[in-house]
C-alpha cells in the first residue's frame, strides 16, 4: 500500500515465540501480540488520553492520496505509567512519532501499544501487557543496528 | 468509633507493579505467575482447622486475646506498596484442592488460554471490583492505614478499601454478599490477623480458579525485613476455606514491596473511561472512536507549560 504511512508487518527473524500479555483489567485476546504481526505506524499525535484503566494514544497518519486515518493504541493505566515517568506531557499533540504495536485481530485501525519512537530519536514504553514493549524495542534496535 | 484523625495514613510508592510488568516471566506464554525467586514461601498454619472460625479463634486464644496497641506502638506500614502479583505463591497449575466443578471451571480457563493466549473475558473489563480474594494480588498499588481499633487496607484499583475491625466487634453479615466481604481482626504483636467472610462468588485472578460466596479466610499480615537480597515487604500468609470451591483449606502467600518512587493514589475511574467490552462471541474487544458506544476521554486535562515539571 503506497502511502506516507509506513505500515509494515514485521517478520522479525528472532521473534517467533508467542508473547502473551501479562495483566490489566481485561484480556488482550483481541490483539495479535506476536512479533511477526507488529505494525509500524508513522504519524502525528492527535490525542493522548492518560486515564485508568487504560490510556490511549491516537495518531493521525496521512495517506498517499492526502486522506487521513486515525489509529488508536491502547496503553497502560496511569498507575503503571507514572512510575515509569510517563505523564500527560510525554505525548504532545502535533508531535511526529513512530508507533510499534500489536494490531487488532479484526483489522480495525487500532492495536496494543508496544513502544513509541519520538521525533528526536528517544523511545518511550507506555505499554501494558507485560514485557512486550521492551522486547519489541530490543528487537527493533537489533534489527536497525545491522 | 474510630475517627479519621485516629488513622495513621501511610504514604509512599511501589515499584513492584513496574517490576511485575517488566519481568520476563510475565511475558512467557500463558502464565500469570511471579518469577520463582520472588514467590513468597507458604507457611501453613500450626495445625489443620475445619473452618476459618476455628482457625481464627485458635490464633486469638494463642495471642491471649490480642495485643492492645496505641497509635505509637503500631507497626510502620507507611508508604505505597507494590501489588502482590509479583510475589504471589499462586502459579499454574495451581496446587489448590479444587472441588470437581471448580476444577472444571479452571480447566476451561486453561483451555481458553491455550487457544488464544488469554481467557476470553475478564469480569473486570466491565468495571467490577477485583473483590476479595483477588484483591490480594491484583497488580495495583496498595496503601495501609492502621489504627488501634480498625485498619484500612486500600487498593487503588477500583478504590477498594478493606476495613478490618480490631476493636473486638463480631462479624456483621451484610445483606447478601459484598465484593470485599466483612473483616474483623486482632493484633498479635506486630502481626495483624484477619478473618474475612461474606464475599461474592468471584475468582483468585484472571485465568485462575473461581471462589464461591462461601469462602472465608484467615490472613496473617506482618511487615518483614528483607534478607537474602530481598527487600522489606508486608507479607501475607492466608488460608482459604471454601466448602464449595475447595475440598480442603488452601494456603497461599503474597507480599507487597515498598515503592521507591513518588506516587499518589488517585480516584480510580472505569465506568466513564473504559471502552473495552465483551463481544458477541464472548471474547474481549474494544470500541474505537467514532463507533457506537464509544466513551470519549476527558478533555479537561491540565497540561503544564512545556519544560516544567509536573511533580
Amino acid at each position: 500500500m503506497k502511502s506516507c504511512i509506513s505500515l509494515v508487518v514485521i517478520a522479525m527473524a528472532f521473534g517467533a515465540a508467542s508473547v502473551t500479555p501479562a495483566h490489566a483489567h481485561h484480556s488482550f485476546n483481541m490483539f495479535d501480540t506476536r512479533p511477526e504481526a507488529e505494525v509500524v505506524i508513522e504519524g502525528v499525535i492527535k490525542q493522548w488520553s492518560l486515564v485508568n484503566p487504560h490510556s490511549w494514544l491516537t495518531v493521525t497518519v496521512t495517506n498517499a492520496d492526502g486522506t487521513q486515518t486515525d489509529w488508536s493504541f491502547e496503553a497502560a493505566a496511569i498507575a503503571q505509567l507514572i512510575p515509569k515517568g510517563i505523564t500527560i506531557q510525554t505525548y504532545e499533540p502535533g508531535e511526529k512519532v513512530t508507533v510499534v504495536a500489536g494490531p487488532l485481530k479484526d483489522g480495525r485501525k487500532a492495536g496494543i501499544l508496544k513502544f513509541v519512537k519520538h521525533a528526536d530519536g528517544h523511545y518511550t514504553l507506555p505499554n501494558d501487557a507485560g514485557n512486550i514493549g521492551q522486547e519489541a524495542l530490543d528487537r527493533w534496535k537489533a534489527k536497525n543496528s545491522q | 468509633m474510630t475517627r479519621p484523625r485516629d488513622l495513621a495514613v501511610l504514604a509512599g510508592v511501589c515499584l513492584a507493579c513496574t517490576l511485575a510488568f517488566a519481568s520476563p516471566a510475565f511475558a512467557q506464554a500463558d502464565r500469570l505467575v511471579a518469577p520463582p525467586a520472588q514467590r513468597e514461601r507458604v507457611v501453613p498454619p500450626p495445625m489443620t482447622f475445619a473452618s476459618a472460625e476455628e482457625h481464627y479463634n485458635y490464633l486469638l486464644k494463642r495471642a491471649k486475646g490480642g495485643t492492645k496497641h496505641t497509635l505509637a506502638t503500631l507497626p510502620d506500614w507507611s508508604g505505597i506498596w507494590q501489588s502482590g502479583i509479583a510475589t504471589m505463591s499462586m502459579a499454574h497449575p495451581v496446587d489448590a484442592p479444587l472441588s470437581v466443578p471448580y476444577r472444571a471451571r479452571y480447566e476451561e480457563k486453561r483451555r481458553q488460554e491455550r487457544e488464544l493466549g488469554e481467557v476470553y473475558y475478564d469480569r473486570l473489563t466491565h468495571c467490577e471490583p477485583s473483590a476479595y480474594p483477588r484483591w490480594l494480588v491484583e497488580p495495583y498499588h496498595k496503601e495501609f492505614a492502621l489504627s488501634p481499633h480498625q485498619s484500612w487496607l486500600m487498593q487503588e484499583f477500583m478504590n477498594e478499601t478493606r476495613r478490618v475491625y480490631t476493636d473486638g466487634r463480631p462479624h456483621a453479615l451484610p445483606d447478601g454478599t459484598e465484593w470485599l466481604g466483612d473483616s474483623i481482626g486482632f493484633w498479635d504483636g506486630d502481626k495483624l490477623v484477619v478473618w474475612t467472610l461474606g464475599v461474592r462468588s468471584a475468582d483468585y485472578l484472571r485465568g485462575y480458579p473461581d471462589n464461591s460466596a462461601e469462602l472465608q479466610s484467615v490472613e496473617v499480615w506482618q511487615r518483614v525485613k528483607g534478607t537474602g537480597g530481598r527487600p522489606d515487604r508486608v507479607l501475607v500468609q492466608a488460608t482459604m476455606y471454601d466448602p464449595v470451591g475447595l475440598t480442603a483449606p488452601w494456603n497461599v502467600a503474597t507480599s507487597y514491596v515498598k515503592a521507591d518512587y513518588e506516587y499518589r493514589i488517585r480516584y480510580w475511574d472505569c465506568a466513564s473511561t473504559s471502552n473495552d467490552v465483551r463481544a458477541n462471541d464472548g471474547k474481549t474487544t474494544v470500541i474505537l472512536p467514532g463507533e457506537e458506544g464509544f466513551k470519549a476521554p476527558p478533555t479537561d486535562v491540565t497540561r503544564p507549560p512545556a519544560g516544567t515539571e509536573k511533580r
